[in-house]
């Protein structure tokens, strides 16, 4: 009996964890969520409801250009990314081991290294070598964490890829080319659209390493909030951001539909 | 089709050596494998059957020797212009595309319409019976049907020869026996060529039209099943190819008499003439073995073991050997009976002493 | 088979992180040993300056600080991906998806903004305290303890702890005597996620802290900011040595063991 009331008690605590992590988890977006809908223009108080965060999104111009900044930038270093990271996973298995560890350690050390680190030396290289500061800097320097995640994530798919399978395409015909183009790369399709959509994430949610290395122009939304920060979040940009996470959500939905419809019911 | 083309060997290999490192793997393989013929490659892991395979097919390329393919040299060509598949041990199926597709792959890369292949699809699925899976994905598949499937990739463009790697190895007992049907039924049918490798000494026999033995590296018999069985050359094949008895006697040579002793028995022999006189290990399948009421060895039985269609008796002779008898019918000595033990002089197999058995 | 051309493949990466994070690290080491230009930048001059700094009482504290705070951050974790990653485990394995999937889903917002609405919920008399930023930086860096952790628990049999129970263990003693050294790689895996970038974390002692909570992050961008490069150089050199040290320990120790643990979370998804 006190047995049976022990692993109850045990449960219970578990189900609260979780439901305090949730919860954790949930209240600084839901305070987002209400910020958008503040009266206020600028202020960090609540002053009344009203959907003018809305409603005058669209006149928010330096918005759309850090939005669009953003965009750019995460699109070019994660394209940039995944293309080094999966040359760079499929490669190493033609290299010795003793040089491939090496090699390996280089291309995964800026995981293992704090933004600040790498936003610091960034900087210091950049000035050392006096180069302009502008997008191709930011773009560089995304790419350094950028390269590092994609070849990790990658690198998975390609261990547990079969090393029967180019020999296969080999065996039925295909030229070298066509092996990877047309097995190889199919095969790796779905780690390599995960790798972009991380290395995107992380490029635009990223404030330290562009703050540190951005040149006059390159202002992303992380840098535009972080000069609202101080004065008051306006509302519109809660608003774009509410936005944001509402057509992440649905994309994330539609995208689980139709994986779910492809794979069919064992 | 020229008429070299149609008279020439599908596969010729003249001498073909491979090491990785300082390790031999193959060590000079001579052999060609006529159109239409079953060769079965029988060996041991480690023993370069896989290695071999892989040189003809191009995946791997050797370090001497020439690889002819219907009398054209190709031992410079690459794997994909090579007009012979593979089917893999593991099946090597893609992933990412279904059954039909898996089997259209040879006749996409070749760049064959869509029409035409899919008439050849239909076709190779129909062989293998897969045609009302064909839009399955293969992860979904079962070990047979997976194997079916790499089949019918094999097989979709026609080869020049399949090459099948340890096919039913991976297969249950009961899904084994189906699929080798296929693949005999397949292969008359089809008038197909195969250089089938395997470490099944029953699928050998059953399959091959002629065997070759590999041991590390090194054909150390090539011949017909019945030849392999019954005149093997040595004690590896020998041993590799059926269960064998092993007894020690000397051998004597008398003019042209050669004769083993056993016991007061003299027996006269046959073997090979190179073969020198002095201690000799003899060799006697099973089943050529008699309990009967007088012979030549004395013993006790040790043990029975019923299988159905035959019993195995183990019999310890009196100087210490334990032997196997599958005599049919069956004796009915009982356990631990005294029985004599008699063969039929020609059932001796006779080598020197010394040489290897298979593992 | 691998054609051994296919080598060439992976030098554009190894060449471009070669230049743009080896360089980097070389270009701050040197800086660390320079002369201050008050001009931002460095006067290419042999000096001790920096690490004079870098070793005063000053420093030491604010790093102390920041190893303080990254392991109590990572503590805080731990106590609350266990038990969240056990009820998790239970659920049949769709479920376990959504939830995790609706867990870790808050990470896409922006950061800053959840930053800014953490400022908004904390109550006033908190902000700028050490326990204030560590709970904020709690719950920002959860999911990367509790995913590693939970696929352990996926890899862990599940009928363990059953038997466990059946041969008289309290849930308890279940736990701590199999759950816990059977999961014990992917709370290592979780840790490490947790902790390095804890402790170079700017953003949340920044605001949550409200200039009041020192740590190294704060100290290298300010004092980048204030222009006494050698100095912040020197800093940084500090915090890679803090946070890289525990984790060269761990490798030497247990080469095996850490491993899978540490391409477990990202290779695996």
């Amino acid at each position: 009996m006190q047995h049976r009331f022990r692993q109850l008690a045990w449960h219970w605590l578990c189900g609260a964890a979780l439901v305090l992590v949730l919860a954790g988890m949930y209240l600084p977006v839901a305070m987002i969520f209400v910020y958008s809908f503040n009266a206020s223009r600028i202020g960090t108080v609540w002053t009344g409801f009203s959907l003018h965060g809305y409603t005058e999104l669209w006149d928010q111009a330096d918005l759309w250009r850090a939005l669009r900044a953003s965009c750019l930038i995460g699109c070019a270093a994660s394209t940039l990314s995944v293309v080094g990271g999966t040359l760079a996973a499929l490669g190493l298995r033609a290299w010795r081991p003793r040089t491939k560890l090496l090699a390996q350690g280089v291309l995964a050390l800026p995981l293992v290294m704090p933004d600040v680190i790498i936003a610091l030396s960034l900087a210091m290289f950049f000035s050392a070598l006096s180069v302009q500061q502008g997008w191709g800097t930011v773009v560089a320097a995304h790419c350094v964490f950028g390269i590092s995640y994609a070849f990790v994530v990658v690198l998975g798919a390609v261990e547990d890829l079969d090393r029967n399978l180019y020999a296969a395409a080999l065996d039925c015909g295909a030229s070298p080319w066509q092996a990877y183009g047309k097995v190889i790369v199919p095969i790796l399709m779905p780690s390599l659209v995960v790798a972009w959509l991380f290395v995107f994430a992380l490029s635009f949610d990223d404030f330290l390493i562009t703050f540190l290395t951005k040149g006059p122009g390159a202002d992303t939304l992380p840098i535009k909030i972080y000069s609202q920060m101080r004065f008051g979040i306006k509302p519109q940009t809660s608003a774009l951001f509410v936005l944001l996470f509402l057509a992440t959500l649905a994309g994330a939905v539609v995208a689980s539909r139709i994986v779910r419809r492809r794979e069919p019911a064992v | 089709m020229k008429p070299d083309e149609s008279t020439a060997p599908a596969v010729e290999l003249r001498g073909v050596r491979k090491g990785f490192g300082a390790r031999t793997i193959l060590a000079g393989i001579d052999l060609s494998i006529a159109r239409g013929e079953v060769l079965v490659l029988v060996g041991p892991s480690g023993s370069g059957k896989s290695t071999l395979l892989k040189i003809v097919s191009g995946i791997e390329t050797p370090d001497a020797g020439e690889v002819w393919l219907s009398g054209r040299s190709c031992t410079q060509i690459p794997a994909y212009r090579r007009p012979v598949h593979t089917v893999f041990q593991n099946y090597a199926l893609f992933p990412h595309l279904d059954v039909a597709g898996n089997v259209a792959f040879p006749l996409a890369v070749a760049g064959i319409s869509r029409a035409r292949r899919e008439e050849l699809v239909a076709e190779a699925l129909a062989w293998v019976q897969m045609r009302q899976h064909a839009r399955r994905r293969v992860d979904l598949l079962s070990g047979g049907e997976r194997q079916r499937v790499a089949l019918a990739r094999a097989l979709v463009d026609r080869p020049e020869c399949v090459l099948l790697d340890e096919p039913l190895s991976a297969l249950d007992p009961q899904l084994r026996s189906a699929t080798f049907d296929l693949l005999v039924d397949l292969q008359t049918r089809l008038g197909l060529t195969y250089l089938y490798v395997t470490h099944d000494r029953d699928e050998a026999l059953r399959m091959g039209h002629r065997i070759g033995v590999l041991n590390r590296g090194r054909l150390e018999q090539l011949g017909t099943p019945q030849d392999l069985y019954h005149d093997p050359r040595t004690p590896f094949v020998a041993s590799l190819l059926g269960k064998m008895n092993w007894l020690s006697a000397e051998l004597t040579i008398d003019g042209n008499r050669r004769e083993v002793a056993f016991g007061e028995h003299r027996l006269s022999v046959e073997c090979r003439e190179s073969q020198a006189a002095g201690p000799a290990r003899i060799g006697i399948r099973p089943e050529d073995l008699r309990i009967a009421p007088a012979g030549r060895l004395r013993g006790r039985v040790a043990g029975r073991t019923f299988a159905g269609d035959t019993t195995t008796i183990r019999v310890a002779t009196d100087d210490g050997a334990c032997l196997l008898v599958d005599q049919r019918p069956a004796s009915a000595a009982s356990v631990g009976e005294a029985v004599w033990l008699d063969w039929a002089a020609a059932d001796m197999h006779v080598f020197p002493a010394g040489q290897e058995d298979a593992p | 088979m691998i054609s051994a051309s296919s080598r060439w493949l992976a030098l554009p990466a190894v060449l471009y992180l070669s230049v743009l994070f080896l360089g980097p690290t070389g270009v701050v080491l040197a800086y660390s040993f320079c002369e201050r230009d008050i001009y931002g930048g460095v006067e290419p001059r042999f000096s001790w300056e920096a690490w004079r700094m870098a070793t005063d009482r000053i420093t030491l504290s604010i790093l102390g600080r920041t190893v303080l705070l990254a392991a109590g951050v990572t503590a805080a974790n731990l106590l609350l991906a266990y038990p969240s990653a056990a009820a998790l485990a239970r659920l049949p394995r769709r479920q376990r998806s959504l939830w995790v999937l609706a867990i870790s889903f808050p990470m896409i917002t922006s950061l800053l903004l959840r930053t800014y609405g953490w400022m908004n919920v904390l109550p006033l008399s908190w902000r700028g305290t050490l326990p204030a930023v560590g709970l904020v930086l709690t719950f920002n860096y959860l999911p990367f303890m509790l995913l590693p952790l939970l696929k352990a628990y996926e890899r862990a049999d599940r009928t363990l702890v059953l038997a466990a129970l059946d041969l008289g263990a309290t849930p308890w003693q279940a736990f701590w005597r199999v759950t816990f050294p059977v999961t014990l790689w992917g709370a290592a895996s979780g840790a490490a996620l947790v902790f390095i970038p804890v402790s170079g974390e700017y953003l949340i002692p920044h605001f949550i802290g409200d200039g009041k909570v020192n740590v190294a992050g704060t100290l290298v961008l300010e004092w980048f900011q204030h222009r006494h490069w050698p100095y912040a150089a020197a800093c940084a050199v500090w915090l890679a040595a803090v946070v890289l040290a525990p984790i060269f320990a761990a490798l030497w120790w247990n080469a095996r063991d850490l491993a899978p643990a540490a391409a477990g979370p990202l290779s695996r998804r």
